[in-house]
């Protein structure tokens, strides 16, 4: 354990809790990835999750989703110990059928939370993804970049109302650079209207405020058996920009409802 | 970030979710684009109950004898073959991914998924048993026997395929296992609804055993969709 350089930065308190972790454990069948993992997720925040291959980034994300369970630590979602939550989650399953139509597989995806978008809607948000005029077209017939951005079309149409978590696992992969700055541009829109973003990305995110670095949780077998600690120091040094405050973890307020989750989570 | 702008109480969110008319039109539209794979399994049906008259030969009396538990294996096999793309798809392109975590009812998934590829599937198959008359010499009234053993039965058939396939969905090549976990469970239903045709044929009352199937179809389709989400929800464990 290495509780003494655990570490993330923020950037306010002043925010309502969306989503808080303590003492989780990110684990693979059962293999530990990391241990102790604590986040404090408030209104308005962009949380980039940093960490070598192999650190649970994508594994953590699946567990917060609810794909995946969650055997040890507590969770609190909106105040309230909740399992499973319902974010919006974006990942390398992107939920689009290839047999149906750009514009019904995008429905499915909105309709899911509740959304009935209307014609005109679905229209922009495809314009936003530069899919304009691919309503009707089959989604066997796109590219990779192009199958993402459909999935991708949805965070223009969604709100905090809907869910005021987004967890999004590498959503910058396979997009061009006008693309991702719009997908940050939505994001900064997403979290000054009151959401809250945990995201994962290999390239850097200007607008987040906030990082976890998943390296220091490793358990302490991993440092010599599975990797190697100053590699993953270094690899995940390159997101974390200079600026950012570093605070303590353990000082980290956590609402005091709890949920322990079990084995019997699934 | 402005902070001025954020909510500084706790504004609990609940998810609307998908309602059961959408779910329904989504499930609707993917079985209706995917056309090839539930005609494969009717063509089967097909083949085996043409093939069965063309090697038997002119013999009535032996054809008549046959056309029933002829059907029947047709149907059943046709109905196994048919369940490899149940959850698979979903599984692969990540349908079962979203709906789990829009927090959205997967019994009721599975139940409205398993309902259209019935219809699909057994609906179809139980009108195309109808060519046993042309071809077995059935009666109509047989083969309206048949029709409603094969409607009534095949509920509990599908649900069966579809635990099996649910339970191999994180194996490699789990379609292979299907109907080796499927078929010999469905063997009680192939013998109870061949008995029941049999017996309308000589004569006697087969609606007690028709009653029982019923019964059978009905309690697995109330309690099959839970086991059933459980299972999916395991699939991501391995």
């Amino acid at each position: 354990m290495h509780s003494n350089n655990r570490s993330f930065s923020e950037s306010s308190h002043s925010t309502p809790t969306v989503l808080a972790l303590q003492d989780i454990t990110i684990q693979r069948g059962d293999f530990p990835l990391c241990e102790g993992v604590t986040l404090s997720l408030h209104s308005g925040e962009i949380c980039h999750l940093v960490g070598a291959n192999g650190t649970g980034k994508t594994t953590l994300l699946m567990q917060l989703a609810g794909l995946l369970p969650l055997l040890e630590g507590k969770v609190i979602y909106q105040g309230q110990p909740t399992l499973p939550i319902a974010p919006l989650y974006v990942s390398h399953q992107l939920g689009i059928h290839p047999s149906l139509t750009v514009k019904q597989n995008l429905t499915f995806l909105l309709n899911l939370y509740g959304i009935k978008p209307t014609a005109q809607q679905i229209e922009n948000a495809l314009d936003w993804v530069d899919l304009s005029g691919f309503e009707n077209m089959g989604s066997n017939q796109l590219s990779a970049g192009q199958t993402r951005r459909v999935t991708l079309a949805r965070l223009y149409l969604m709100r905090v109302e809907q869910t005021p978590l987004w967890l999004l696992d590498e959503p910058f992969t396979a997009l061009d650079v006008s693309m991702v700055a719009r997908l940050q541009q939505r994001l900064q829109d997403f979290a000054n209207s009151g959401g809250a973003v945990l995201m994962t990305s290999h390239q850097p995110v200007e607008v987040a405020n906030k990082s976890l670095n998943l390296s220091d949780y490793l358990p302490d077998y991993s440092s010599d058996d599975f990797l190697s600690s100053d590699e993953s120091a270094d690899y995940s040094s390159n997101f974390l920009s200079e600026d950012e405050n570093t605070i303590n973890t353990d000082n980290d307020s956590l609402h005091n409802e709890s949920l322990h989750h079990d084995k019997g989570t699934w | 970030m402005t902070s001025s702008t954020v909510n500084s109480t706790h504004r609990t969110v609940v998810p609307v979710g998908i309602t059961t008319t959408d779910l329904w039109r989504r499930e609707w539209q993917v079985k209706q684009q995917g056309a090839v794979q539930w005609l494969y399994p009717l063509v089967l049906f097909l083949v085996i109950i043409t093939l069965f008259p063309l090697a038997v030969g002119s013999e009535p009396q032996l054809l008549h004898r046959l056309g029933v538990p002829a059907v029947w294996i047709a149907a059943l096999l046709s109905l196994v073959m048919g369940v490899d793309g149940l959850f698979k798809p979903a599984m692969d392109n990540g349908t079962l991914a979203q709906l789990v975590v829009s927090r959205t009812s997967l019994p009721l998934w599975v139940l409205i998924r398993l309902t259209i590829h019935w219809i699909f599937s057994s609906g179809l198959v139980a009108l195309l048993s109808l060519l046993a008359v042309p071809l077995f010499g059935l009666s109509w009234g047989e083969a309206g026997a048949l029709l409603a053993s094969i409607l009534v039965g095949s509920p509990m058939l599908l649900m069966l395929s579809a635990i099996a396939s649910s339970l191999t969905l994180s194996l490699k090549n789990g379609a292979v296992l299907v109907p080796l976990i499927a078929l010999p469970l469905q063997l009680p239903v192939l013998i109870f609804a061949t008995g029941a045709v049999d017996l309308y044929a000589t004569g006697l009352n087969g609606l007690p055993i028709l009653a029982l199937l019923g019964a059978g179809s009905i309690i697995s389709v109330l309690i099959m969709p839970w086991v059933i989400a459980m299972t999916l929800k395991m699939a991501w464990l391995n």
